[in-house]
């Protein structure tokens, strides 16, 4: 890993239900690093999206609230940074590739439309509705824009990208809406691409060219990335490092290799043995569910679950330990150097 | 004499008419299912895989009855069943069951499991009250729920899981012979869907039932059938043993969407065909192209492809594919 680019610092975020206080995040770190594609895997409901949310600062507060930590961004802790600068940060050094593509593009207006505004807009926190059309008729200045943003859709691989961005988004495909995303997240020519779940409302042939294009695109312009997702066969392709996240908390992280071939930790191993082999080998899954957030586990959050689990577990919280060199695990099971 | 097969589906089309205008004049056809032919045998496990808009639920639809193929047969058992109606095919459909996509939808939230689970002997006016909740409390064990704390929830207060459950022992409390499963498992996490799957391995043996296993995911179907059928557009492209065509795939369709699955182990990897990704995405069922419909997307494509339909050719006893390149030459990546 080189230095870091983005690092999430024991973070904890909780929302207020009526049950109570729900912990979903619990102290968890997170390093990505510079030119570095980094997973972020986990079940529904583990709290993958509530960790980029609190990355974009567009956690919905309240009900929920930041209880501990930072978010390091270059130096600048995102958490306590001023709106205002906020948004200059978002589109330009930090950029977002949503889950599901049709619904993410507005519906009434054409991808031209949505690409303008933010070509010609970007940062800008407010502007008079004259200002704003005066621009948009101005030739000159939507002219270059055009031109900037038709390079960006060959970039992504759009066939016929002038026709293309007089499309309306219920004309577009699936594979395609999410390509005009992915260059909508790149035009501001950000530093890092924040990912959530991108290929899951896609059919796998399309899967395949989105995870392609994707690597090709973070390899030419040196981007970081932080790649969310449930799908470990994905991470594998995708990623150089993995962190594996249960109930808001980290429990496993490591190159992808070392990850996928050995796992440690038992709910990763158990995830991996959940998954149909194409070696036909017998699979079977988790027993259990994930833990109710307001009356969370004290201890090890995955212990209902465990098979290994010992008396320790139900009572102390693992920290995470490297085990092996850059695999790290937080599981009363290992201790430094073991194994 | 050579024994029926159990469901024998024959030059299936389903076309759904598109109306435009003020009246209504039909001006295109949906091609949702074009010439699909194939046959299950008794207690098999036969997968059904595609992308979106292949075709594959539609399949299911017209095998329970609920969409009228507009052409085509479809056999059970000796019947031929795709015009039954009335109280044919109320009878039916306690020998063909389905267990549908998505459950959060397909349960009615204001009942109770008991209730949902207990609908189907009542239309069917099978045993008195006592017994019909007897029967339930035997099911749900069967699917692995205790009954005692399951049978007044309503769907909102279970897991996915545990709805996916519901919905499989309310398919099989009518103690169905064919049992039609539409993506059983696509909205599942990893964790729960082996719970499933292997539930299902148990079930079908246990009841010695026959399963119709529609899914786009390759990994699952390869794992739980026996025989598989691969479709694109419409149209069956593959037809073959499990294990035969994931080793010896020959459509390159098929090849390709082997080749995408995204694998886990380093073992799996070396399996896998090695290809570059499809050009393009499925095209549109309303206008498909023209002799094989797959031929847009082909990187193998020749000329005879955009005129001529491929015929079948018979690469072994069970192995059956379509391709205009299989015509003496092999395809396979050797």
């Amino acid at each position: 890993m080189t230095f870091p680019i983005l690092s999430v610092k024991n973070l904890s975020v909780s929302f207020n239900t009526f049950e109570g206080e729900a912990k979903i995040i619990d102290y968890i770190n997170l390093n990505v690093g510079e030119k570095e594609t980094v997973g972020l895997v986990g079940e529904t409901g583990c709290g993958k999206s509530v960790t980029l949310k609190a990355i974009l600062g567009i956690l919905p507060i309240p009900p929920g609230k930041v209880t501990n930590g930072q978010i390091l961004f270059r130096g600048k802790n995102l958490l306590t940074l001023p709106t205002k600068e906020l948004c200059k940060l978002h589109g330009r050094e930090i950029s977002l590739i949503p889950q599901d593509p049709l619904v993410s593009l507005n519906p009434v207006f054409t991808v031209k439309d949505q690409f303008l505004d933010l070509v010609m807009r970007q940062g800008e926190e407010h502007i008079s509705r004259i200002n704003y059309y005066k621009e948009k008729l101005n030739k000159k200045k939507t002219q270059g824009a055009l031109k900037k943003i038709i390079a960006m859709l060959r970039k992504v691989q759009i066939p016929d990208p002038e026709k293309v961005l007089d499309y309306y988004p219920y004309q577009l495909s699936g594979g395609m809406a999410q390509r005009i995303l992915i260059a909508i997240s790149l035009i501001g020519s950000p530093r890092i691409l924040l990912a959530d779940e991108p290929t899951t409302a896609l059919d796998v042939t399309v899967q395949k060219q989105i995870i392609t294009l994707l690597k090709k695109i973070t390899e030419d312009s040196n981007l970081s990335m932080l790649y969310i997702t449930h799908n470990l066969g994905v991470t594998r392709k995708i990623a150089q490092r993995v962190y594996i996240m249960y109930a808001g908390q980290i429990v496993e992280m490591g190159e992808v290799d070392k990850i996928f071939d050995e796992p440690l930790h038992p709910y990763t191993s158990g995830l991996i043995n959940s998954l149909p082999k194409l070696t036909r080998e017998k699979f079977d899954g988790i027993d259990g569910t994930i833990p109710n957030y307001v009356h969370t586990p004290k201890g090890c959050r995955f212990y209902p679950r465990c098979s290994f689990a010992k008396d320790l577990c139900k009572s102390q919280k693992p920290s995470m330990i490297e085990v092996k060199k850059n695999h790290f695990v937080a599981c009363r099971l290992f201790h430094k150097g073991s194994k | 004499m050579l024994e029926a097969p159990f469901l024998d589906i024959r030059n299936l089309k389903v076309y759904f008419p598109i109306y435009q205008g003020l009246f209504r004049k039909e001006v295109g056809k949906v091609r949702a299912v074009d010439n699909v032919s194939f046959n299950i045998k008794r207690s098999e496990v036969f997968g059904l895989v595609g992308e979106t808009a292949s075709g594959k639920t539609t399949i299911a639809k017209a095998i329970l009855g609920v969409v009228q193929p507009t052409l085509g047969e479809i056999w059970f058992k000796g019947e031929e069943i795709s015009n039954f109606n009335g109280e044919r095919r109320r009878k039916l459909t306690s020998r063909i069951q389905m267990v549908h996509q998505d459950t959060s939808s397909s349960l009615n939230p204001r009942k109770k499991v008991m209730e949902l689970i207990k609908v189907a002997l009542d239309i069917h006016q099978i045993g008195t009250p006592i017994e019909k909740q007897n029967e339930v409390y035997r099911i749900l064990q069967y699917v692995q729920l205790p009954p005692e704390n399951f049978l007044y929830k309503y769907p909102a207060a279970l897991s996915g899981g545990q709805k996916q459950r519901i919905a499989i022992a309310r398919a099989l409390i009518l103690k169905p012979e064919l049992l039609v499963f539409d993506e059983p498992t696509s909205a599942l996490d990893v964790s729960v869907q082996a719970k499933i799957l292997n539930l299902l391995t148990k079930l079908k043996k246990e009841f010695n039932l026959t399963y119709l296993f529609i899914s786009h995911d390759l990994s699952v179907v390869l794992n739980m059938s026996d025989r598989i059928g691969v479709m694109y557009l419409g149209e069956l492209v593959e037809v073959g043993d499990s294990q035969d065509i994931l080793t010896n795939p020959m459509h390159p369709y098929t090849q390709a969407l082997i080749s995408a699955i995204p694998v886990i182990s380093k073992k799996e990897l070396t399996m896998l065909p090695k290809m570059p990704p499809l050009k393009g995405e499925i095209g549109s069922a309303i206008n498909p192209p023209t002799g094989c419909r797959f031929h847009p997307r082909c990187s193998y494509a020749i000329e005879r492809c955009t005129r001529e339909k491929p015929n079948w050719f018979q690469i072994n006893e069970k192995h059956i594919a379509r391709c205009h390149l299989l015509n003496g030459k092999n395809i396979n990546f050797k």
